[in-house]
């Protein structure tokens, strides 16, 4: 089903979830102290995220990595944000979050594409318009259509479920 | 460096130096973990590395990367500045 461009940008509803590693761990440190997981803190945040084919990894914005419990195991090396200017365009070291990924249907309700657990950079996206953006590492499992000239676009996926997606190009995977 | 990298430093600075060594050692897209400067070794699955980070390091720090191919070692993200 195709969806009209907003603001000429196709922009989807996507749940940004704790990864499944983490939250089992954290789950189980609130079940060792005999504590409930605080309401103040959610295990899933449903945000505006755009298609951007030209960002090969996909990135959310550090607001949401301060809302939810999100934590830091690795980091990414990014040439093209804040790094361009006066570093000559040498690639700086983001931080990266073990969270899941639900791309929703144009009704925002139906999930297309579950991602149970995604490498995420987080960063200051800066834009009133979005907090995320999908990058290469998921459009890789998606089929993505532009109508330019219709103000509208189409996205799907082959197969609703995608265990892991890799920030580097394996073969087959 | 990032804030929340910096008790990840002697990770980060481990991996880059072994990272043409890793490249020989194990298969591209294996994810390797680190703690301090100590390869604890090497996994097929993201997950799997975590599990693991977390098994053997519990809340202290740990590094999971993935192994890239030379010359895959940078990403790229257009049109944002911070």
């Amino acid at each position: 089903m195709s969806r009209a461009l907003t603001f000429r940008m196709p922009i989807i509803r996507v749940k940004i979830r704790v990864g499944p590693v983490t939250l089992r761990h954290l789950e189980k440190g609130y079940d060792n102290r005999c504590e409930p997981w605080p309401r103040s803190i959610p295990k899933e945040l449903e945000v505006d995220a755009l298609i951007d084919t030209g960002a090969s990894v996909s990135i959310i914005d550090s607001s949401i990595v301060e809302e939810m419990p999100l934590r830091s195991y690795g980091y990414c090396p990014i040439s093209g944000f804040d790094s361009q200017g006066g570093d000559e365009g040498k690639a700086k070291q983001y931080p990266n979050y073990e969270a899941g990924l639900v791309l929703l249907d144009a009704s925002g309700v139906a999930p297309i594409l579950t991602v149970k657990t995604g490498q995420l950079v987080g960063h200051p996206v800066g834009n009133g318009r979005f907090r995320a953006i999908l990058g290469m590492d998921v459009l890789k499992h998606c089929h993505f259509h532009l109508d330019g000239p219709g103000d509208c676009f189409e996205i799907t996926a082959p197969e609703p479920l995608v265990e892991e997606i890799s920030s580097v190009s394996v073969a087959g995977a | 460096m990032h804030e929340a990298l910096i008790p990840l430093q002697t990770e980060i600075k481990t991996f880059e130096e072994q990272l043409p060594t890793l490249r020989t050692k194990f298969p591209i897209g294996t994810y390797v973990l680190f703690m301090g400067t100590c390869l604890v070794g090497g996994f097929a699955t993201y997950s799997a590395a975590l599990e693991a980070g977390y098994e053997k390091a519990g809340t202290k720090p740990f590094l999971v990367k993935q192994v890239s191919k030379a010359g895959e070692d940078v990403q790229y993200v257009y049109g944002l500045r911070a």
